[in-house]
């Protein structure tokens, strides 16, 4: 299992002895573009001999001009890295570029990541399990807890992106690895072959606003959560570290760790 | 000098005016919606199968229960022939990501659309996608909101799987609209024009919309009765439900309130009638109003406002004629935070 983490927000810092680094942004270009010199972090890449992987958001045409530049970059300076695609622009963009290994981003695999959907199957976060309540037109009617249907439930563990003709598409593109994020339901992935998957610990992205906050509270909380909530920049998380049972059997074969995220 | 484009006989080589795109939630609604300048309708089906398997959370149209979706597959037929019957197009929402599981059983629904006269699906995920050329569909493929393309090479990526129509983020700028159909000339742009302006980006929002308690629909939930008479039970899977994510009342660790912007108010909704003509200049031809579940009054109200502003714009009138326009069918005065693309300054406010 190759283990990776992320580079250390806006200075770029890398880990000690990580063979590979993720660095970029996952919903932010202009946390991206503001970044250090991208000359200077890949010097240190090379004299430490750490992979990039480097992570981008979704992006307009003139942010997609903005960050195929630094993709450049990093091409002339560091010969073959890692693209996280978030945009399918982008991995359309990419197709053409021989030194780059396009991956298949957290937000375009189609995990379910509400951390209230895995509490669809938690009976004692579900107490009462019979409420009366009222319409807004009077009718009073019972409210009743019902398990969900192992259906559900399976599918609440699935992507919406390891569909075989699915991946053999983005197979043209010169993709071959995905990134999936701990997920509190559970993950059960079926990679076509020559596939493989990045499992991200500990946090789980769940909702991206066009802005980021100014002066709101880090943490989120609300007792119908099963877990707390915080916000980073333009976006809301949850932690999750638990693990996920026979991640080789899945595809997954490296884990992807921020360490710092709170 | 600008010139005022005629939206009757528009200048654009091969362009359209523009057309009223409007939620339908009844097949009577069809006629109704027809009737008041609506060009298009679009729905969302719930039929009792997918809910027995996979509840009625929005798992199939990012819409949850009965109130936004149709309760049939009958239902749906009876829209896809309101809607030819009233000479309007009429596309499906089936515009979420779904699991290889699910595709085959959307994939039918697609195709019981299209042969009831559906015209078009509403659509962001790869697996369905690809179904749907599998099976030779000729319904045209409109990509969804949800599939957050926000650059013209999305736009190239999704042309590869049939696309015909783009609906574009609503946090995207006109200017950067443009800039997206400007690379794209053989395909259709539609935006959000009215309603349902969320803080978070559809497309990368994970939190789930579920059913709410108490609700003012009573008639749309499927009850189940004791034989003595005795209270009606609905059955959920969720009883902390507290609303989707915009809407929880999250507070910080201080106990502190996280504010979170107001609810859409059917009263003030979101906007776009000013920039009307922007958006035509950026080859938007298709007006999308939000507003799958919204009571029939409402919609109508919604799609005869849209109609009237299209008017006004094509007749050269300014910002403050259209704001009028607005407390006029509203009641209650425009202000900034209802503007969709807010890139004008609202002077005075």
């Amino acid at each position: 299992m190759e283990i990776a983490y992320w580079a250390e927000g806006d200075s770029g810092r890398l880990p000690d002895n990580a063979g590979r680094v993720y660095w970029g942004h996952e919903t932010c270009v202009e946390r991206l573009l503001s970044a250090f010199d991208v000359d200077d972090f890949s010097i240190r890449l090379r004299d430490t001999d750490t992979r990039l992987t480097f992570v981008t958001p979704s992006l307009t045409d003139k942010e997609m001009s903005q960050v195929c530049r630094l993709v450049d970059t990093f091409s002339s300076s560091l010969g073959c890295f890692e693209v996280v695609c978030n945009d399918w622009g982008l991995l359309h963009w990419l197709t053409d570029r021989q030194s780059v290994e396009p991956t298949i981003g957290r937000f375009l695999v189609g995990q379910a990541t509400d951390p209230r959907l895995a509490a669809f199957d938690m009976p004692d976060r579900q107490l009462p399990h019979e409420r009366t309540v009222s319409h807004a037109d009077g009718t009073l009617v019972a409210l009743r807890y019902r398990r969900p249907p192992k259906s559900l439930m399976t599918h609440l563990r699935e992507c919406a992106i390891d569909i075989p003709e699915v991946l053999s598409f983005l197979s043209r593109f010169g993709a071959r690895r995905l990134e999936v994020s701990n997920v509190l339901q559970g993950i059960r992935l079926k990679l076509a072959r020559g596939w493989r998957a990045s499992l991200h610990l500990p946090e789980v992205p769940v909702a991206v606003a066009r802005d980021a906050w100014s002066d709101e509270g880090n943490q989120w909380l609300h007792p119908t959560f099963p877990v707390h909530l915080h916000r980073r920049d333009n976006t809301v998380f949850f932690c999750n570290n638990g693990k996920q049972e026979d991640l080789p059997a899945q595809g997954i074969d490296r884990l992807v760790y921020r360490t710092t995220s709170l | 000098m600008s010139v005022t484009p005629d939206l009757r006989d528009p200048p654009v080589p091969g362009g359209d005016g523009f057309r009223i795109v409007a939620p339908a939630d009844h097949p009577e609604e069809v006629p109704a919606l027809a009737e008041a300048g609506a060009d298009e309708v679009y729905v969302g089906v719930l039929p009792p199968s997918w809910s027995e398997r996979y509840g009625d959370w929005d798992c199939i149209s990012r819409r949850q229960g009965n109130i936004a979706n149709l309760a049939s597959i009958e239902q749906m037929q009876h829209v896809a022939e309101q809607a030819g019957a009233a000479g309007l197009k009429a596309s499906l929402a089936l515009n979420v990501r779904y699991t290889a599981g699910q595709v085959p059983e959307v994939a039918d629904l697609a195709v019981a659309w299209e042969e009831a006269g559906g015209t078009a699906v509403i659509l962001s995920s790869l697996g369905l996608l690809v179904r749907l050329q599998q099976l030779g569909s000729r319904l045209a493929r409109h990509i969804s909101i949800l599939a957050n393309v926000t650059n013209s090479q999305a736009v190239a990526f999704y042309r590869e799987f049939g696309a015909t129509r783009v609906i574009l983020p609503r946090e995207l700028t006109v200017a950067e609209m443009a800039a997206v159909a400007s690379m794209q000339p053989d395909i259709e742009f539609e935006a959000m024009t009215l309603n349902e302006k969320c803080r978070f980006i559809d497309g990368l929002c994970g939190f789930y919309h579920g059913t709410t308690f108490p609700d003012d629909a009573a008639s749309v939930f499927d009850y189940e009765r004791s034989g003595r008479g005795g209270t009606p039970v609905v059955h959920s899977q969720d009883l902390c439900y507290a609303g989707h994510g915009c809407q929880v009342p999250f507070v910080d660790e201080l106990g502190r309130a996280i504010p979170q912007p107001p609810r859409d108010d059917v009263n003030r909704p979101a906007c776009a009638a000013c920039d009307l003509m922007p958006l035509y200049e950026a080859r938007v031809r298709l007006l999308k109003i939000g507003g799958r579940g919204l009571p029939t009054g409402l919609k109508l109200r919604a799609v005869s406002f849209l109609r009237r502003a299209c008017e006004l714009a094509l007749d050269g009138s300014d910002v403050a004629e259209m704001r009028d326009h607005y407390e006029r069918t509203f009641g209650r005065s425009c202000d900034g935070a209802s503007c969709y693309y807010p890139s004008r300054v609202f002077a005075g406010d």
